[in-house]
């Protein structure tokens, strides 16, 4: 009786052995993976490596290895007993007790006594608790540690901030495409909603990752017309009409001089930014000019005069409002000037003489400072000229007819504009004929897309474009 | 003999000779464990520390012939094992051996080291094969056959250190330390009245072989082997896994009959306490007095002022349990 006790409590301590050491090899295996699938996401995202998925399957490697490895680390019964025995405090009785049966009878005195001794004193112990729980306290709290601190890192406090500088971008992202629908802007939109929600959820990577594509896909999938679309939705000729009010009186001389149609057309594209204004003086400017523009053509001038003296006591109000397209400008800008530089001979008007602009003054879009040296290009609708910094592209000017040259504009700043004009002006009315101005305008053409990266499509399309002009009868 | 009687024995005794000796209850333990494994024991303990008066006490308790043998730089073999003398029996003159204070169950070698090493090493054969070899004749010595030696640690001068074989032979190596306050008053008190205790004889030489039998008989664990090995082999600084203190401070280390002497006294301690089996516990509190002569320590531990048992407790504290 007494050595059955023996031996079966041997046994299950035995077994409570192999038990903890397969949960313990099974959890530190699930452990390791759990963490090593998430570095190697994380990996993936920070060093934008793309890994394809089956890379992730190398997280069962530990797994695998573990479990292959289990049966070596399974401890062998005797070493389970001896464990027990020294965690229960019972002085090597019960492992002498385990030997002595293992040898069988006939028992000695002592060996009889000692049976008898272990069995009483393993009565009321449980082989459950027999054996000490496994060390692995340590090692177990960093690699949770470690595994929480992967799964909350996006979640932690500091990032909100960033999250509040991304969001009013994004969303005036999407403003600019709200009125534009097609396929393309469809997607770009739908990436952009993406990106909102994933900042909104913390996921700064993958955030950056959906706008990235977003502006790819901006930058090389949207059509000429869908970008001139973009650009009217957008308040940069509200924004022209801002900087180029203030203390800009050649611009208070166009306006005055606008044909009624010109006018008109004006006062339409004024209407429509208007509605996107909060109530301020400048609306009320801008109302009162759209209406002038409308109704009474001779107040144009006295109203625009007053407009642009309200606009520098709103001047936060305007470049907020073009801050937006200031910072989407800059992706935009080898796009816009390769455009620009393709569709400038298009106009039959145009004029061989060139100038200098320059432009002083501070940009708050891009919070730098910028001085330059930039060409203009004389509109062909009435000669007069319009600084062309290089910088700006916008695809139509108010000015222009629906099917006009897009013109080319400074960027606005505070200070003041300054243009310089050299070489010789070209009156309204006056033709060249386009062959004499075209190796000049391929050449311009071709230097800008040297100068600055294009995407392959646009370099075709323009060399293309001066081949059907040079083919031209 | 029941594992009872073995504990009732050794208590009857230790009470005996509480009758004369006050405290010193560690070292009378280990005495008697030399005495249950049929061990020699070396003594040290600076003089009037009633040595000499536990050992003889302790033959009066269990009834064993006793012979104390003063130990001199003169002393000759002879003068221990005994020698061949010529007598005249009905008129033949014959030798014929004449037995040394050696042929007595205890023999007290009382201060051991002031003898030559010649004479010392008469002692060898008596003490590893409980016989006398003289003039080709061997002569077996009564059992149990002890040897209980006494060493002064403090007059050095002219004394001859034992050499390692000897020492080797020696189960245990006990250290007799100064009585406290209480226990040197009553020393006083027994020793300037007229106080005289009278001993109980308690148990004979083959009760000691009986509980010699059945010490043998207690189970040892392999773990508990297995530690006994470790600390013996760790007391080698020859050996690859010695540590740092060992291999600079210890000449040699213990000889397997560490190791034995460490599973024996075990055994025996383990049995006295009223337990069937032998412990790491057990071994751990025999260790100082089992090893602590067989470890040859260096010059340097000398100059250092290690001892063996420092060696020790760092090899049992290295090991753990």
């Amino acid at each position: 009786m007494n050595e059955e006790a023996i031996f079966f409590f041997c046994q299950n301590v035995a077994r409570q052995a192999r038990k903890q050491a397969v949960l313990l090899n099974s959890g530190t295996g699930l452990m390791i993976s759990a963490l090593s699938l998430v570095l190697l996401f994380w990996i993936n995202k920070i060093f934008q490596l793309a890994l394809p998925w089956p890379i992730y399957l190398l997280s069962i490697v530990p797994v695998a290895a573990l479990m292959a490895w289990w049966p070596q680390r399974i401890p062998k019964p005797t070493y389970a007993i001896a464990t027990a025995d020294r965690h229960l405090g019972l002085n090597e009785r019960l492992v002498t007790a385990n030997e002595v049966l293992s040898h069988g009878q006939p028992f000695n005195i002592l060996e009889q006594r000692l049976v008898t001794d272990t069995a009483q004193a393993i009565r009321e112990l449980s082989p459950q608790r027999a054996l000490p729980a496994p060390s692995i306290r340590l090692p177990a709290i960093l690699l949770s540690a470690t595994l929480v601190l992967f799964l909350v890192l996006p979640y932690l406090p500091s990032i909100p901030p960033a999250r509040n500088a991304m969001l009013p971008q994004i969303e005036s992202l999407l403003r600019q495409f709200e009125q534009l629908e097609s396929p393309q802007t469809q997607t770009i939109r739908w990436k952009l909603l993406q990106a909102k929600r994933l900042i909104e959820q913390s996921r700064q990577m993958e955030a950056g990752q959906a706008l990235e594509e977003a502006q790819v896909l901006t930058r090389q999938g949207l059509t000429a017309d869908e970008q001139a679309q973009r650009m009217l939705g957008q308040t940069t000729s509200l924004e022209f009409l801002a900087g180029g009010l203030d203390g800009n009186q050649d611009l208070l001389q166009q306006l005055s001089s606008l044909t009624p149609a010109e006018q008109t057309r004006l006062a339409t594209m004024l209407q429509n930014e208007m509605t996107k204004l909060p109530d301020g003086a400048i609306k009320t400017g801008l109302e009162r000019l759209e209406k002038a523009l409308r109704q009474k053509p001779g107040q144009v001038s006295s109203e625009t005069k007053s407009l642009s003296e309200v606009i520098p006591l709103e001047r936060a109000l305007v470049r907020d409002l073009g801050q937006a397209v200031a910072d989407w400008r800059s992706g935009e800008n080898m796009t816009a000037n390769a455009e620009a530089a393709a569709a400038a001979p298009a106009g039959t008007e145009v004029q061989p003489g060139s100038g200098l602009g320059t432009q002083g003054g501070v940009n708050r879009g891009q919070g730098e400072q910028q001085e330059g040296r930039g060409e203009y290009i004389q509109t062909p609708a009435n000669g007069q000229e319009t600084p062309a910094s290089g910088f700006i592209y916008v695809p139509r000017d108010f000015r222009m007819s629906e099917t006009s040259q897009p013109l080319v504009l400074p960027r606005i700043g505070e200070g003041q504009m300054q243009l310089v004009s050299e070489g010789e002006s070209i009156s309204e009315g006056s033709f060249t004929d386009y062959r004499d101005v075209l190796p000049a305008y391929e050449r311009k053409a071709s230097d800008q897309m040297v100068r600055q990266a294009f995407p392959p499509q646009l370099e075709d399309l323009v060399a293309r474009y001066f081949q059907s002009l040079e083919q031209t009868p | 003999m029941t594992p009872e009687e073995f504990t009732q024995t050794l208590e009857q005794i230790r009470y005996e000779l509480a009758k004369v000796i006050v405290g010193q209850e560690e070292v009378i333990s280990h005495l008697l464990i030399c005495l249950v494994a049929r061990g020699h024991a070396l003594i040290e303990g600076v003089p009037g520390l009633g040595k000499t008066l536990m050992i003889k006490s302790i033959s009066q308790v269990l009834d064993l012939q006793f012979s104390r043998i003063q130990f001199t730089p003169d002393l000759m073999p002879a003068d221990i094992t005994g020698t061949l003398v010529l007598q005249e029996d009905l008129g033949r003159r014959q030798f014929s051996f004449q037995q040394g204070p050696i042929f007595a169950h205890l023999v007290l070698a009382d201060e051991v080291n002031r003898a030559t090493p010649k004479t010392q090493s008469a002692l060898l054969e008596a003490m590893q094969e409980g016989t006398v070899t003289v003039a080709r004749q061997t002569y077996t010595l009564p059992q149990p056959f002890y040897v209980f030696a006494t060493e002064n640690p403090i007059e050095m001068e002219g004394t001859y250190p034992l050499p390692e074989a000897q020492l080797d032979r020696f189960l245990l190596k006990i250290l007799i330390d100064y009585p406290n306050d209480r226990q040197m008053i009553e020393v006083l008190s027994r020793t300037t009245s007229t106080y005289f205790a009278e001993f109980q004889r308690i148990a004979d030489a083959q009760t000691l072989l009986d509980m010699n039998h059945l010490a043998r008989e207690v189970p040892v664990a392999q773990a508990v082997y297995e530690y006994a090995t470790e600390i013996v082999e760790a007391s080698r600084p020859q050996q690859n896994k010695s540590w740092e203190t060992v291999r600079r401070f210890v000449r040699y280390g213990s000889s397997p009959r560490g190791a034995q002497a460490l599973i024996t006294c075990a055994k025996i301690r383990a049995l006295a306490q009223g337990r069937f089996h032998a412990s790491r516990e057990d071994i751990k509190q025999v260790a100082l007095p089992t090893l602590r002569h067989r470890l040859l320590l260096n010059y340097e531990a000398q100059v250092e002022g290690i001892t063996a048992d420092q060696i020790i407790g760092k090899i049992i504290e290295r090991l753990g349990v």
